[in-house]
């Protein structure tokens, strides 16, 4: 059994004749109220929250142990402040009698941030009917913070299309958009961003995607002739994270983040891959084969869409890495390479930090559409021996 | 719809995979889907409830075994309806997200997918407003269902701890004529993804990458995502991220190819369309689009015009193309659709707390 933290409200309750307070000794219980698991009720009924193997509510003793009734006769379960008590429903879950007495599951597993309310029915309990209970929060080890954001340059490209924000542990979705802000020589950008309710994460929430507005990037819509481009070249920026954005267990982050940057001339051009340089390992090292960039890439792209295959068609084994601002990616075998004809396979979708890619310049013109599907991946050879 | 059903049940007599266990003719099976997330909203005829997971990579369809019965005229009024959800699955208000709202035209009641906590490990939900406004969960246990899975990308290898970081978001659903149409947004390239799958799900799935002209100087835009769309004469009507509303022929959307949009209507600045509905009053049909900067704006819709319209080319001050009007009442909408031909029901945002609204078609 553990202790419980509970709000202060809590004092109250203590004027109820036969209530007795249960406290275990956990540490860094913030709250100056410490409490409750189980009361005594009087008339030898006793409530109390049984947290293990999964939390549930039982009420034992007395007419708690008839089963002539339906569990919600006993008592019910609410969230504390869920609204006006005759509109708020209660919570879902399984009323089950057992020996021990009337037992309800709740549908859901309790939250920590959540303070449930247990009303008794009229005639049970004696002094009164309303019981309060909250589980004891389960913390990581250290506040959630931002790892990195990218593109890592200090000077981007005033045409750049995305960040990626990286964070040490899982965030909440939802309120993304009102903890991120673009300032200009220290004046608010309105609106750069692409706000989509959907927030685009990584499947564990440790990654964050946010686009700056497609119509402030694109020459002649309307969002950018209206207000312009989010970013203009010559200009100091400040990516802003604020420190009241939680993680996925409610806590804000330990501290804000600042990204400064200038932002240069926009880069409309294809990529070409007739520009990069390749610097090939000799056999039966470790060494890593490398890729020199023409400008930097898309972070996030570089460790998804290039692999190597041997000449029968194999994927190598190996990792993966990034530096030089993006420009230069290495891929260092898991064993030494063997002599052979190796190629490195490019999807053609890899993007550059302005959403360039590799068959398209981010905005075409006209003239140029061409109605053919391009070839999704290009292969660049390269000999060990 | 019947000649559909038993060419498919033709079909489905030569599946092995579906000869037991099965839906017959809906290519269902009854089981518990593994729903990892509950997004967008969208329902297939005879109450089969279709139900766009991210996470998974899938849209599920789910016989919600409720058809019959319409809505009878009452009106559906749920104030607060956020947090009475969050009161019945014991969470906080602010960890209890709507995702989508989307009317079930079999039965009149209102279907949302909701998201219990807003982490990593967020449950996903169903609930269901009768007519009566009283909520109740959607079980998803033992029904039958069909899952179509989107995700035909190579997964990083487990086995190098790779996980691959790259999620499709799916960011609308419509069901038309047999086919179920579903735009998405990756969370790494910038493109622009609608994918077409035949209903009953029959395992393909075919995906189309759509190109369209922009309103802006006779510029082409490859890439740029859909944000949300809707069916209309057989034609696709798709708001894009940049706020052109553009057309699409459905007949055009062929698997593995490029197609031309045409774009009918720029909306304007600061516009992020969140949802459509199409209506008719009188010999005259509607686009009723809730957006983040305005409001709700209603646009008369033609056929003829939208086949016959030049695609925007050049730059017209104000609003390019078919004219809309803002609907001063609504506010703050981020959902809509129709609960019969004269009235729809929306959620309406106002700090912490969600409304459902019943409200006369403007």
């Amino acid at each position: 059994m553990q202790r419980i933290c509970v709000e202060s409200v809590f004092s109250w309750a203590l004027r109820g004749l036969t209530v007795s307070i249960l406290v275990w000794g956990v540490p860094n219980c913030s709250a100056a109220e410490e409490l409750a698991l189980e009361y005594v009720l009087g008339s030898g009924q006793k409530l109390e929250l049984r947290l293990e193997p999964a939390p549930v509510f039982v009420l034992s003793g007395g007419t708690a142990q008839q089963n002539t009734s339906a569990g919600e006769d006993f008592f019910r379960v609410y969230v504390q402040g869920s609204g006006a008590d005759n509109e708020s429903p209660p919570i879902l879950g399984k009323y089950e009698f057992t020996q021990e007495g009337l037992l309800f599951s709740p549908r859901f597993p309790l939250s920590p941030k959540v303070v449930y309310r247990v009303k008794l029915a009229d005639d049970l309990g004696g002094a009164k009917s309303d019981y309060q209970f909250q589980l004891p929060s389960s913390r990581h080890k250290s506040a959630t913070k931002v790892l990195a954001v990218y593109p890592s340059d200090s000077a981007l490209p005033e045409n750049l299309l995305k960040f990626y924000v990286y964070f040490s542990h899982p965030m909440s979705r939802g309120e993304a958009y009102s903890r991120i802000h673009l300032l200009r020589n220290g004046e608010p950008v309105v609106d750069p961003f692409l706000e989509l309710g959907e927030e685009l994460w990584n499947s564990d929430q440790t990654r964050f995607t946010l686009f700056i507005h497609p119509g402030r990037i694109k020459r002649g819509v309307k969002p950018r002739e209206d207000q312009g481009p989010s970013l203009q070249a010559g200009n100091h920026y400040q990516l802003q994270i604020d420190a009241a954005w939680v993680d996925s267990q409610g806590d804000p982050l330990a501290e804000s983040f600042v990204k400064e940057f200038e932002a240069t001339g926009p880069n409309y051009d294809q990529l070409n891959p007739a520009t990069w340089k390749i610097e090939t390992p000799d056999a039966l090292t470790k060494t890593p084969v490398r890729l020199i960039f023409d400008r930097p890439l898309d972070r996030a792209m570089l460790d998804r869409v290039l692999k190597v295959l041997a000449l029968d068609g194999s994927e190598v084994a190996g990792s993966i890495s990034v530096d030089d601002n993006e420009t230069r990616w290495s891929f260092t075998p898991d064993d030494p390479w063997p002599i052979n004809t190796y190629n490195i396979q490019v999807a053609t979708n890899l993007e550059d930090r302005s959403g360039n890619n590799i068959v398209r310049p981010f905005e075409v013109q006209m003239r140029n559409q061409n109605s053919e599907k391009p070839v999704p991946i290009i292969a660049i050879e390269f000999v060990v021996k | 719809m019947m000649c559909c059903r038993t060419s498919q049940l033709i079909a489905l007599c030569c599946a092995v995979t579906f000869a037991l266990n099965s839906h017959a003719a809906d290519g269902m099976q009854k089981g518990t889907p593994q729903l990892k997330q509950a997004g967008p909203l969208a329902f297939a005829p005879d109450g089969v409830l279709l139900i766009g997971d991210t996470q998974s990579a899938s849209i599920f369809a789910i016989d919600t075994q409720d058809h019959g019965g319409g809505n009878a005229g009452s009106e559906i009024n749920v104030s607060g309806i956020n947090q009475k959800i969050a009161a019945m699955i014991g969470s906080a208000t602010n960890d209890t997200l709507i995702n989508d709202m989307v009317v079930n035209p079999s039965s009149g009641n209102v279907y949302l997918s909701v998201s219990r906590g807003r982490g990593p490990d967020a449950v996903p939900l169903i609930f269901k407003v009768d007519s009566k406004g009283a909520l109740s969960e959607l079980a998803l246990e033992n029904v039958n269902f069909a899952q179509a899975s989107l995700d035909n990308a190579p997964k990083g290898d487990p086995a190098r701890g790779g996980r691959d970081p790259r999620l499709s978001s799916i960011t609308d659903i419509q069901f038309n004529s047999g086919k179920v149409i579903v735009a998405g947004l990756s969370n790494e390239e910038f493109a622009s993804t609608l994918r077409v799958i035949d209903y009953p799900f029959d395992g393909r799935t075919q995906s189309t990458g759509i190109e369209i002209y922009h309103g802006a100087h006779g510029r082409l835009e490859t890439a740029s995502p859909v944000r949300t769309f809707i069916t209309y004469e057989n034609t696709v009507l798709a708001a894009y991220t940049c706020t052109p509303l553009v057309s699409i022929p459905v007949d055009d959307l062929k698997p593995q190819s490029r197609t031309k949009g045409r774009t009918i209507a720029e909306l304007g600045n600061r516009n992020t369309p969140l949802d459509m509905i199409i209506y008719r009053k009188g010999d005259q049909d509607y686009l009723l689009m809730a957006n983040t900067a305005r409001g709700v704006m209603k646009l008369k819709l033609n056929k003829a015009q939208i086949d016959s319209a030049e695609s925007i080319s050049t730059r017209i001050d104000g609003t390019a193309g078919i004219g809309y009007e803002t609907i001063e009442s609504l506010k703050n909408v981020d959902q809509l659709d129709k609960l019969d031909d004269s009235r729809a029901v929306l959620l309406v945002s106002n700090a912490n707390q969600v409304d459902l609204k019943t409200i006369q078609l403007p």
